[in-house]
């Protein structure tokens, strides 16, 4: 299959989990959150600096998040032959470029908002266990932050 | 029952055609983002009940994804969901529902998003191709053959 895939992995947002937890754990729906949203920001770059004479490449585009206990994202595109896309007047590809280029746009602040609300986690799993909870599994099964707002009905 | 999810919106217009215009497309795009992160709201709440301490969660919310598809008519968003038990390594997700209530859960999303967004995503497009309203080239697509996927990885 063609197209390509980058996966991102934010070895040093594991490291301060492993510091702070023991472990690299599950990330809560709130951490999923941020990771979410910088992702999807990653993108809206990529795909807003695309070139747009590239037929079916512009459209192609799509991110998932790593599985445990990765942290990150995968930044992909199937259409045939977006790994060779390049600006005129430049022969390195996109993929090798503008993609590692918006990556680092976003990291430094992926990286301190994922990490504080990996604190705030941490945090709240003390107070519960101080309390006599069950530390973590009190904060990852329940619903975390707030719920998606009602949808207006159109019209 | 295919265990995958797949939820396909097309948009369609007589006498439209070819790729839309960067403006028209940020339309759907917007859209995109507002019904992907929709489902990711409401795709939360679950109990995990039995599952091991140390076993992975959420791991179908981490699976859906969007694609917008705007190069030819009729124009699709494709909502999809293709997570894998941990276990089994098998789909699962068209079976997931709420306790006491056998209507699978993305079901019971597509029909809102579909009540609820859908017309106002409709009635937006439409308003941004009237301001733009102008003959349209067609376009052909031109199959280039196929190369091996390619991998980069990124570590931070």
């Amino acid at each position: 299959m063609a197209g390509f895939d980058v996966p991102v992995r934010y070895r040093s947002v594991e490291r301060h989990m492993e510091a702070v937890h023991g472990s690299v754990r599950d990330l809560t729906l709130d951490e999923l959150d941020i990771l979410d949203t910088y992702a999807a920001r990653v993108l809206d770059d990529i795909e807003s600096a695309w070139p747009v004479d590239t037929s079916t490449s512009r459209d192609s585009f799509f991110y998932t998040l790593l599985d445990y206990p990765e942290i990150g994202f995968v930044i992909s595109n199937d259409a045939d032959y977006a790994e060779w896309i390049h600006y005129a007047g430049d022969d390195t590809p996109l993929v090798e470029s503008l993609v590692p280029e918006v990556v680092d746009r976003y990291s430094d602040a992926l990286i301190a908002a994922l990490t504080s609300a990996i604190d705030r986690t941490e945090e709240r799993v003390r107070v519960s266990e101080e309390s006599g909870g069950r530390g973590l599994l009190d904060i990852i099964s329940r619903r975390v932050g707030p719920r998606a707002p009602e949808v207006a009905r159109a019209g | 029952m295919p265990a995958n999810v797949e939820v396909t919106t097309t948009i369609g217009f007589e006498d439209l055609d070819g790729r839309l215009r960067d403006a028209e497309r940020a339309v759907l795009a917007r859209f995109e983002r507002k019904i992907l992160r929709y489902v990711r709201g409401e795709w939360t709440g679950w109990t995990y009940k039995g599952r091991p301490k140390n076993a992975p969660r959420n791991v179908s919310y981490r699976a859906w994804k969007s694609t917008l598809q705007t190069t030819q008519a009729p124009y699709s968003l494709d909502v999809t969901n293709e997570a894998r038990d941990y276990r089994a390594k098998q789909p699962y997700v068209a079976y997931v529902h709420r306790s006491g209530d056998p209507t699978p859960e993305f079901v019971k999303l597509s029909e809102r998003i579909a009540a609820d967004i859908v017309p106002e995503m409709a009635a937006a497009f439409a308003a941004e191709i009237r301001r733009t309203l102008e003959p349209r080239p067609r376009k052909k697509l031109r199959s280039r053959g196929t190369t091996p996927r390619v991998t980069r990885s990124l570590e931070r």
